[in-house]
């Protein structure tokens, strides 16, 4: 009886130890033998490859914090690589580099014009959905010229793909879009829905947030830009901004700060004809005032700014709307998103050619400006 | 052929107690003074301390003879209140011989002036009384002997509580003296429903064991058990109330102690006004309150002299060290080895470089440092406390940061440990630090072997260890599971007393309002 009990128990122990031992560490990494990836690139290269940037990291040795000033080190290393598609590109780059690729913490993908013209950008980022390391929140931008060169920069403790990331998180201007993340572009491709990410243009090392990439929502490809000017116009229909200022049309300079925008897209359908009108609300500053003629002070010269601004305005979204609609035939603002929102049922049956349609609907605008806020320099006469 | 071996086991009974009883014969009292002595020179006789002292009782000339342990009873007492006024010539009540009183009550109503006098006729009896502190007192002619209570036993000045300092709060903790701390419990508590039952547990060195408990308050089938549970303790001896612990545990096994000690008063009254029993042993400074909560272990007394929201701050910020001290390490390795995607990104980067050229997996690396601080806690525990202290500061500062220069471990290593040592000394109870400081090193180990999963892992198993856990039939994690809502204002956060006007439902007491 006794000696049963026993064996029992050593059997038992040899299982529990071996539970711990064989399935133990299965996942186990050291954090420092891992290249943390911050952004990627991909760029078409000859006879159908891409080719691939990876930026790693490199960990400041000496303690962190400590040694950052004096070293010149560079914080970085952009690891290129060519092949047929992401994932042989992977592998190739570890026989070159020590320890394993790590995209948990990747922060933005360029994607080369060159190559988001030709190549469907589904299939392009596909592993990018695959991978369970990299999130959803990576951010998306397209450059102009080579996507790599976006990821270089001059000043040695800068890491480019950091800082792209958090100009466009931060996204102060009206003349940069809400930046897309992979996720979100994911839900724009497998709805067949036009949509719009952020371009990059580098030079000399400098990289900038410069206009925007449209994408065509049936075929997945880049087929134009926006210019910052229509980014601005882009920004005032869907709202999406926060700050950036607009020029009264004045001969000396006289500029209209935006503190606060809202904008909304109103479908309209009458006896089966879709038209839409945008209506934007904005208040804001006048943030810079070159002494024309104007006298803020007086309500009268105010009204007249604010009609000013309002034309402006008008001006910049039928222009963006023009080249939406004539130049791109693309929607590229949302407005089929609200047409599905609020007529469901009509939606289903015009979203299939929903592109084509937009390029014919009728869109008007009404615009109101509010300047709250003119600083302290003049005065009220009489 | 059954029958027969009854009657013979009955025979063998028999003879048992007829030896039984010859030997208790031979226990007794002679009444003959010299024929006693030296019964009691035998018994007791080898020791250098034990005095005897012949004399001759009054004006009746008897002869008698005090014995004392030397140092154990008070002197001045046996000079001024014994010898005195036996050998005192003068009596003057009884100058009529007829009407003088028989010699026992001569002796016990007009020459002792000792508060404590018993009778007894066994040699037995007399020679363990006195070898604990009490004065025999033989008198020729009689098969009595006096047993005189004037022990003075060595006792310190009541001091603060050393393992529980508070910066509110009575300055008084328990000492040595099983009497001085009933007394102190009385002082701390006046009410006569205070009772003090004491027990004598030990089977070689007599100890005094004094269980205390609030009649009408405390559950009678607690008190039982535990009174139960003291009379089962079998041991020859019990240096300190620890031993008691041990012996009446529920779950010897468990890394938990089931069984809260403490050095002060009012935290043992506390204890009995909500229900709970005490246990004092003579010898040592700590007494013992069971059934306990695990909650109680991460209460101070502060928390209810201070004003309800610091009380409750404190008292969160108490859970939160705990989890720190239990879980600090090993979430450090599980994030930095495992899942280095769930840090931020500037501080995986940080991480990273701070690591880089540490030649240990961060395991190993968090092993060296807990135990080397581990290490140096004891030493200075150990030492002198000048010395312990500059120990502290020799040991956490220098050896630090010549760790860390020296490239054997990380930076970010020392932070964590040293928040986690931090941590684990806000416990306000020393025997729950060292079973949290263990249960660190194993969760330590398992999160190196399965990352995050491991400590989950190793959370849930400890959840449904402490569930199941019972102290003296109270759920251990009572009043959250059971759950109970009213309980629950004592818990996590310390209601304002006004609130509080029902002791905890789960101690099942006889009164549960607290007027």
């Amino acid at each position: 009886m006794k000696k049963t009990s026993r064996k029992t128990f050593t059997l038992g122990m040899v299982f529990c130890i071996n539970a711990i031992l064989l399935t133990g560490c299965w996942s186990y990494i050291s954090i420092e033998d891992v290249n943390f990836v911050a952004g990627a690139a991909i760029d078409a290269e000859k006879e159908g490859k891409i080719r691939s940037t990876l930026q790693y990291i490199i960990p400041q040795t000496g303690g962190g914090g400590q040694s950052m000033g004096s070293t010149t080190q560079q914080a970085y290393i952009n690891v290129k690589e060519t092949g047929e598609a992401l994932e042989p590109i992977g592998w190739e780059t570890t026989l070159k580099r020590e320890g394993s690729i790590f995209g948990a913490h990747e922060k933005i993908v360029v994607i080369g014009d060159k190559l988001a013209r030709k190549t469907n950008l589904e299939q392009l980022v596909d592993l990018y959905y695959r991978d369970i390391d990299i999130r959803g929140s990576t951010l998306v931008f397209v450059s102009k010229g080579k996507a790599s060169s976006t990821l270089e920069s001059k000043e040695p403790n800068v890491i480019p793909s950091f800082r792209i990331s958090e100009i466009a998180n931060q996204q102060l201007s009206t003349r940069m879009i809400k930046p897309t993340t992979l996720i979100q572009v994911l839900g724009y491709m497998e709805s067949d829905s036009s949509f719009v990410v952020q371009r990059l243009s580098s030079e000399n090392g400098d990289t900038q947030l410069d206009g925007a990439a449209v994408f065509k929502g049936k075929t997945k490809k880049l087929i134009g830009f926006f210019t910052k000017k229509e980014v601005e116009g882009l920004n005032l229909i869907t709202g999406d901004s926060k700050s950036g200022s607009i020029r009264a049309k004045t001969k000396q300079p006289v500029y209209y700060q935006i503190e606060g925008l809202k904008s909304k897209i109103i479908p309209h359908v009458k006896s089966g004809q879709i038209s839409f009108q945008v209506q934007v609300n904005t208040d804001g500053r006048i943030a810079e005032d070159w002494k024309t003629p104007l006298n803020l002070f007086e309500n009268s010269d105010l009204k007249k700014v604010e009609k000013d601004i309002q034309q402006q305005i008008e001006k910049s979204i039928s222009h963006t709307l023009d080249k939406m609609q004539n130049d791109l035939g693309v929607d590229a603002g949302g407005f089929g998103n609200q047409l599905r929102i609020q007529h469901p049922r009509l939606w289903e049956s015009v979203k299939k050619d929903w592109d084509s349609q937009f390029r014919t609907v009728p869109i008007t605008t009404k615009v109101e400006v509010k300047i709250s806020d003119y600083g302290m320099i003049g005065e009220k006469k009489g | 052929m059954k029958r027969r071996r009854k009657l013979l086991r009955n025979e063998e009974q028999q003879i048992e107690s007829n030896e039984e009883t010859i030997l208790s014969c031979s226990d007794e009292l002679s009444g003959d003074l010299s024929i006693d002595l030296g019964f009691i020179h035998q018994e007791i006789g080898q020791n250098s301390d034990v005095h005897v002292r012949e004399l001759r009782i009054g004006p009746r000339n008897i002869k008698a003879a005090i014995i004392f342990i030397d140092g154990l009873c008070d002197l001045g007492q046996i000079n001024n209140n014994i010898l005195s006024s036996l050998m005192s010539v003068e009596d003057h009540e009884c100058r009529d011989n007829e009407l003088q009183p028989p010699l026992k009550e001569l002796i016990t109503a007009h020459k002792l002036s000792v508060g404590k006098v018993t009778e007894t006729t066994s040699i037995k009896t007399l020679t363990t009384d006195i070898m604990i502190g009490y004065v025999g007192l033989l008198v020729d002619g009689m098969c009595e002997a006096f047993l005189l209570d004037v022990a003075q036993a060595k006792t310190r000045n009541i001091e603060e509580a050393q393992s529980e300092p508070l910066v509110r709060g009575p300055r008084v903790g328990f000492v040595e003296n099983l009497s001085d701390n009933t007394a102190l419990l009385r002082n701390h508590g006046k009410t006569q429903d205070l009772t003090i039952a004491r027990f004598q547990v030990g089977s070689r060195i007599k100890k005094d064991l004094a269980v205390v408990y609030i009649k009408g308050i405390v559950n009678p089938e607690l008190l039982e058990e535990v009174k139960q549970r003291i009379q089962k303790i079998n041991i020859d001896d019990l240096p300190e109330s620890g031993y008691v612990e041990q012996l009446i545990e529920d779950n010897q096994y468990s890394p938990f102690p089931q069984i809260q000690n403490t050095e002060r008063p009012d935290r043992v009254m506390s204890a009995l006004l909500e229900g709970r029993v005490g246990i004092l042993l003579d010898g040592t400074p700590f007494a013992l309150i069971a059934p306990v909560t695990f909650n109680m272990f991460l209460q101070s007394p502060e928390d209810y002299y201070e004003r309800w929201i610091p009380g409750t701050l404190i008292r969160m910020l108490r859970y939160l060290a705990t989890f720190i001290a239990l879980f600090g390490p090993s979430l450090y390795i599980a994030f930095s080895s495992f899942h280095q995607g769930l840090i931020p990104t500037k501080l995986a980067i940080s991480i990273a470089s701070s690591r880089e050229g540490v030649p240990f997996p961060p395991l190993i690396e968090a092993l060296i440092m807990e135990v080397s601080i581990e290490i140096l806690r004891e030493a200075g525990l150990r030492l002198p406390k000048p010395v312990g202290q500059s120990l502290g500061i020799v040991g956490g500062l220098i050896v630090g940061e010549a760790a860390v220069q020296a490239g054997i471990v990380s930076p970010i290593m020392v932070i964590v440990v040293a928040v986690t040592a931090i941590s684990s000394f806000t416990l306000p109870q020393y025997s729950i630090g060292i079973t949290i400081r263990f249960l660190r090193f194993v969760v330590m180990l398992l999160s190196a072997i399965y990352g995050l999963y491991g400590v989950v892992l190793f959370f849930l198993l400890l959840c449904s260890h402490l569930v199941k856990l019972k102290s003296f039939h109270v759920p251990y994690l009572s009043p959250a599971v059971p759950y109970q809502l009213n309980d629950l204002k004592d818990f996590l956060i310390r209601a304002p007393l006004s609130m509080m006007k029902r002791r905890p439902k789960f101690m099942h007491t006889q009164d549960d309002k607290r007027k």
